[in-house]
């Protein structure tokens, strides 16, 4: 069987590529991300239309600014996760007072990379399944402290629990999804 | 706090989730330069993008598309229209001296050195158009915000407005019983939960008005309120109005009249599920004897 992965380029090669100001670039990563990152934004906007602007917004951002992406504070991915949470959090805030819209509007195409597709599925799988692992409490403090606004305090005000609890809780949960994730490079 | 400590704070760190302190003596620490906290920082970083990434995809990549797609043709179109700007050939003004035939040879020239100077140029146009537009983009993606801050703004200034007018309805009310001739006061004393607590209740039945007014009472838990009685020798107890407290403020509203034809005895005031009961159910807090007119 054909290794599809290896004739796509690798996010960094397309941030590179941008840099160059290729669009086909931006188009390529906007097919590999896109959705992934429409599903975080809605973690925290709960609207597809705003989610999807979120996400055209820091791609956008990524487009303009490609050369300051810095390979050695991490991956391409994790880039785009953090501009994605950092935007949404940045509108929760400034959406307070406003209702979220409702509706939303079915999924219509698939990405174009299958075998990038596959391995972030099965990825998400492992993470979902040691997610799925985590204890109640764990689970809970690690989702605020990530899909909110949250402080720590005030998720130990939130949860009636002290502050170093909620610091255990949420270390213990991410030194468990560590672990998951290693044992899938393995 | 010691290096341990320090590689402890480093998941909170990649939530961005430490408190004030601790993020600034992480910063500083990482500022000093440390590469095994570098290399963790960054390991919680790549943990969090998958765990944030492990959602079902939603929404279209199409969509997305479709919006930088339109974004990329107005930079394009943008950084077009300037570059023609440019390069568009300069009239000569009324009355110039055109040039002779002669000379043609020598403008050729210089038309040829300035359209390869614009070439050379082109580009540098071209970015400078791009950023110009990327700038124009944020500034009015601030402004979108800024208009949504303003709105929501404005939205709690009504709210607050609404709240104002209505205390102050209630202060008047309140004000036109109190300075009414035939004022009739009935002090209330705690009755025991809340032993710091006090009231007064004014009727006036020229202005056919009546005020409680209350402090020192609790909030009351959710779905639950306070109601003021009027306790007659006749009926016993007559619901008179409902009313909130806060910490720390009086609470005044409106009350219902004596009923007519009874003689009232006391005044008291319970706690009661929202919305208020037609006999007393709840802790009494606040009870006074009305005296006979």
């Amino acid at each position: 069987m054909a290794d599809v992965s290896k004739a796509e380029p690798s996010d960094r090669q397309l941030v590179a590529a941008m840099v160059a100001s290729d669009a086909q670039a931006l188009h390529a990563l906007t097919l590999r991300y896109s959705r992934m990152l429409t599903a975080l934004a809605m973690r925290f906007s709960n609207d597809q239309a705003d989610a999807e602007e979120i996400v055209a917004d820091v791609l956008w951002q990524v487009w303009s600014n490609a050369k300051s992406y810095d390979e050695q504070r991490g991956s391409v991915a994790a880039w785009l996760v953090t501009l994605v949470r950092s935007r949404a959090i940045d509108r929760l805030r400034a959406r307070k007072a406003r209702q979220a819209r409702p509706g939303g509007q079915m999924p219509d195409q698939p990405v174009i990379d299958p075998a990038a597709a596959v391995d972030a599925a099965q990825r998400a799988q492992i993470v979902r399944t040691a997610v799925a692992a985590l204890d109640g409490d764990e689970r809970t403090a690690l989702e605020l402290a990530y899909f909110s606004d949250l402080s720590q305090s005030q998720i130990a005000q939130r949860l009636g629990i002290p502050l170093g609890t909620v610091k255990t809780r949420i270390r213990g949960a991410m030194i468990k999804l560590r672990e998951a994730l290693s044992e899938q490079r393995k | 706090m010691d290096h341990e400590q320090l590689i402890n704070l480093l998941p909170l760190a990649a939530l961005d989730r430490e408190e004030p302190d601790e993020a600034r003596l992480l910063e500083e620490h990482l500022r000093e330069g440390c590469p095994q906290c570098e290399a963790e920082l960054r390991a919680w970083r790549e943990t969090l993008a998958a765990y944030a990434m492990a959602s079902e995809p939603a929404g279209s990549e199409n969509r997305v598309w479709q919006r930088l797609d339109a974004r990329l043709h107005a930079e394009a179109a943008a950084a077009h229209s300037l570059a023609r700007t440019v390069l568009r050939p300069r009239r000569p003004d009324r009355g110039e001296r055109q040039p002779s035939v002669g000379w043609w040879r020598g403008v050729a020239a210089i038309a040829a050195a300035a359209a390869v100077l614009l070439l050379v140029y082109d580009r540098v146009i071209t970015n400078r158009a791009r950023r110009a537009e990327v700038r124009q983009l944020e500034q009015l993606e601030t402004l979108s915000w800024q208009l949504n801050d303003l709105r929501a703004d404005l939205s709690a200034a009504q709210t607050q407005a609404e709240t104002l007018s209505k205390v102050l309805d209630e202060r008047a009310r309140l004000d036109r019983v109190l300075m009414a001739p035939d004022l009739q006061l009935t002090r209330l004393a705690p009755t025991g939960p809340a032993r710091s607590a006090g009231g007064v209740v004014a009727v006036s039945h020229a202005s056919h008005a009546a005020v409680v007014q209350a402090f020192g009472l609790p909030p009351a838990p959710p779905g639950k309120t306070y109601e003021l009685w009027w306790i007659t020798k006749e009926g016993g107890p007559r619901k008179a109005g409902l009313f909130h407290a806060q910490t720390g403020r009086t609470a005044v509203a409106p009350a219902s009249m004596p009923p007519p034809g009874e003689r009232v005895m006391l005044a008291a005031v319970t706690l009661e599920p929202a919305g208020g009961v037609d006999k007393p159910t709840g802790n009494m807090y606040l009870k006074g004897a009305v005296e006979r007119e």
